[in-house]
């Protein structure tokens, strides 16, 4: 059987002892996965899933970038990913932007999960996409957001491509939400949303999917439990 | 005769002033400062304008054009309004010429009035209001001055004069024929008051008007403009006129309104706000680039307008200018940058596509959020009262959706699994509308967790109201 050189470290216990030691044999030779997180210079913001930062390569979501979210309908759990991280820059009282949600966001279960609502700021749909996908440029640019969060049908690689490089030069982490993965996305991070289940404690499992990590080669799902 | 006294003019001509002797002894001081500005006696005109409640003129316009002599004015509603004028003597060369300029700003107001002038400003706005173009200059010659007016000038209430007619006190002149504590006794205290405050015993309180600030700037091009950027220069020159307006006033302003003239005389406007206010130019010029960029130009520009109607209280702070340096400061910069791009998005999107989120202390799932314009100041969430209740959606459905039910049970894409519940909302009972619900928490067949409600009239119904995400 092949050795899967590019398992991701949370996988490592499955590998075989041969390749095992090998790795230890050969100082020279190292995991791919290894090797680009130590060579990339993005910290991690802690996502508040020991499993999925285990999984990415930054031990957390990016600090900056695009970060691309596939699902396939609203609902399934999205907000509850990322309600560590809204809580985390609501604390920091630094300013957060929903560009064009689905629906209209209920301000009472943010106020449960522990986040102010004051540094929240809402961009209601638009008549027109580009008004939106402008927004989000100019957003991603500006270096005070702490946080982007957007939502939209579908985008192709150069729109991604473009609002990517507005994150980067704006140091600033972008979510986008969209039903289709765009194929070669260059994203810094796109993951799947694959579906979620009740638990029998009354908290449900939600299953994700990284499809691609920039300057890294790990792949691989996992299981995170939420709360509500 | 001592050297004040000298300088001094012999003013004390009774009720017989803009006259040709009046003119002539003006003509003879014009040259001469009698007295320093401390110790020259006050001049109070006052202007009576009996109908201007008929007009579309308001005393605030009439204000205006006093402003042309005085800097010191008061409103006295609804007809009449006193302004100081002994200041502006020596600038006007004496009261006349003034009286004169003043009769040709108030042309424009095509109604009649009477000017009185005194030593006190309540005996000049008595003399005017009895309709007399009187000037009284020696302040021992204001009690025969007023004497025969009638006691319906004072401020007294219809009953009081009536009580006073039947006493057989007609005048002015009746009333200081009364003991003072009989004066004080009939008339009561604030109207005897009023008495002293005419005779210039007492100060007569006169809050300042100030007119509202306008600004209007209008600029002809050279050549008609059909570019954006080209409009945008010509446009940054008035920006700086404001800006040195502002400046002057120590003002600022959030919006303001950009005119575009076409050689047909026909007007395109830009209205430009920023959700904070300012007064530089380096704010207003980006707003007014996305503007002129999002804007179609209709017809080559012949000439540019800038106004502004609103101003707001200029906050150093805000501005950048504390002086004191310390880690606020910086904060207030990142907060400052946050804010134009903010600004900018606005002034893309529109006023109210930018918004906040308010919780409001309401049991009704759709009345307890608000959505209010980023403008405003968004209060804090009522974290301990929500702490105390069941876990609530992060979306919310508006208006509720209708399910389907298949053997009374709610269908979304599949049977929904009811997990938690009922918690029950009632509510509202005072309207039309109670609200009467059982909310439960259900899971779809493909994992999403959703909020859905029954209303307790109509159990056999169910609504979808939110989704966990």
């Amino acid at each position: 059987m092949t050795p899967d050189l590019f398992a991701n470290p949370s996988s490592a216990d499955s590998a075989p002892d041969a390749l095992q030691q090998l790795l230890v044999r050969q100082p020279r030779l190292r995991r791919g996965a290894d090797h680009m997180s130590q060579h990339t210079d993005m910290e991690g913001l802690p996502s508040g899933f020991t499993e999925l930062d285990a999984l990415l390569p930054w031990q957390g979501w990016p600090e900056r970038g695009l970060v691309e979210i596939v699902q396939s309908r609203p609902g399934m759990g999205e907000l509850q990913l990322l309600m560590p991280l809204l809580r985390h820059f609501s604390r920091q009282e630094k300013p957060v932007l929903m560009i064009t949600p689905p629906h209209e966001l209920y301000a009472p279960a943010l106020v449960q999960a522990g986040i102010d609502t004051r540094h929240l700021l809402i961009i209601r749909p638009q008549d027109r996409c580009q008004q939106a996908l402008w927004s989000t440029e100019k957003v991603l640019q500006s270096h005070e957001c702490a946080l982007v969060l957007v939502w939209q049908n579908w985008l192709g690689s150069r729109v991604i491509r473009r609002l990517q490089l507005a994150a980067s030069q704006g140091g600033t982490p972008g979510f986008l939400f969209h039903h289709k993965a765009a194929p070669h996305s260059p994203a810094t991070l796109q993951m799947q949303l694959d579906h979620a289940r009740g638990r029998a404690d009354g908290r449900r499992t939600l299953s994700l999917q990284v499809l691609k990590a920039r300057s890294c080669h790990c792949r691989g799902a996992v299981e995170i439990c939420l709360d509500g | 005769m001592d050297e004040a006294s000298r300088h001094q003019p012999d003013r004390s001509l009774l009720l017989t002033p803009w006259t040709q002797e009046q003119q002539r002894r003006e003509a003879t001081e014009r040259h001469t400062d009698p007295l320093p500005a401390s110790r020259r006696p006050a001049l109070w005109c006052a202007l009576y304008l009996p109908d201007i409640r008929n007009t579309e003129h308001t005393l605030e316009a009439a204000a205006g054009l006093c402003q042309q002599v005085s800097d010191y004015i008061s409103l006295l509603p609804p007809d009449a309004l006193v302004f100081e004028a002994g200041s502006s003597l020596r600038y006007f060369h004496g009261i006349h010429p003034m009286r004169h300029h003043l009769a040709g700003c108030l042309q424009s107001l095509q109604q009649p009035w009477t000017l009185a002038a005194s030593p006190a400003a309540a005996a000049s706005a008595l003399l005017a209001r009895s309709g007399r173009n009187a000037l009284v200059a020696d302040p021992q010659a204001l009690r025969a001055a007023l004497g025969p007016l009638p006691l319906n000038l004072l401020p007294v209430s219809g009953r009081q004069l009536k009580r006073l007619h039947h006493s057989g006190l007609r005048t002015l002149r009746d009333l200081w024929r009364l003991p003072s504590s009989a004066l004080r006794q009939r008339l009561g205290r604030e109207p005897s008051e009023f008495l002293a405050c005419c005779l210039g015993q007492r100060a007569w309180p006169l809050p300042r008007w100030q007119a509202p600030l306008h600004f209007h700037q209008y600029r002809e091009v050279e050549w008609p403009l059909t570019r954006s950027d080209s409009i945008l220069r010509e446009s940054g020159r008035l920006l700086e006129l404001l800006e040195q307006f502002l400046q002057r006033h120590n003002t600022a302003v959030d919006q303001m309104v950009l005119e575009l003239h076409d050689a047909a005389g026909e007007v395109q406007t830009l209205a430009l706000s920023l959700r904070h206010s300012s007064r530089r130019v380096s704010e207003w010029q980006p707003l007014l680039e996305l503007q002129l960029a999002q804007t179609a130009i209709t017809a080559p520009v012949h000439g540019i307008a800038l106004e502004v109607r609103h101003f707001v209280a200029f906050d150093p702070h805000t501005a950048g200018f504390d002086t004191f340096r310390n880690a606020r400061q910086q904060q207030q910069a990142i907060d400052s940058a946050w804010q134009k791009t903010l600004d900018l998005l606005q002034a893309r999107l529109g006023r109210d596509a930018l918004l906040h989120l308010t919780v409001r202390d309401d049991w009704t799932p759709e009345q307890a959020v608000r959505e209010a314009p980023a403008a405003s100041t968004p209060r804090a969430g009522i974290a301990e009262q929500l702490q105390c209740l069941p876990g609530r959606p992060a979306w919310l459905i508006t208006p509720p959706r209708r399910l389907q039910t298949r053997n009374g049970q709610p269908w979304l894409d599949g049977r929904l699994l009811l997990l938690r519940g009922p918690e029950r909302i009632q509510t509202r009972w005072w309207s039309r509308e109670p609200t009467q619900r059982d909310y439960y928490v259900a899971e779809t067949m493909q994992g999403q967790r959703v909020w859905v409600f029954r209303q307790l009239m109509d159990p056999q119904h169910w609504y979808l109201h939110g989704l966990f995400g």
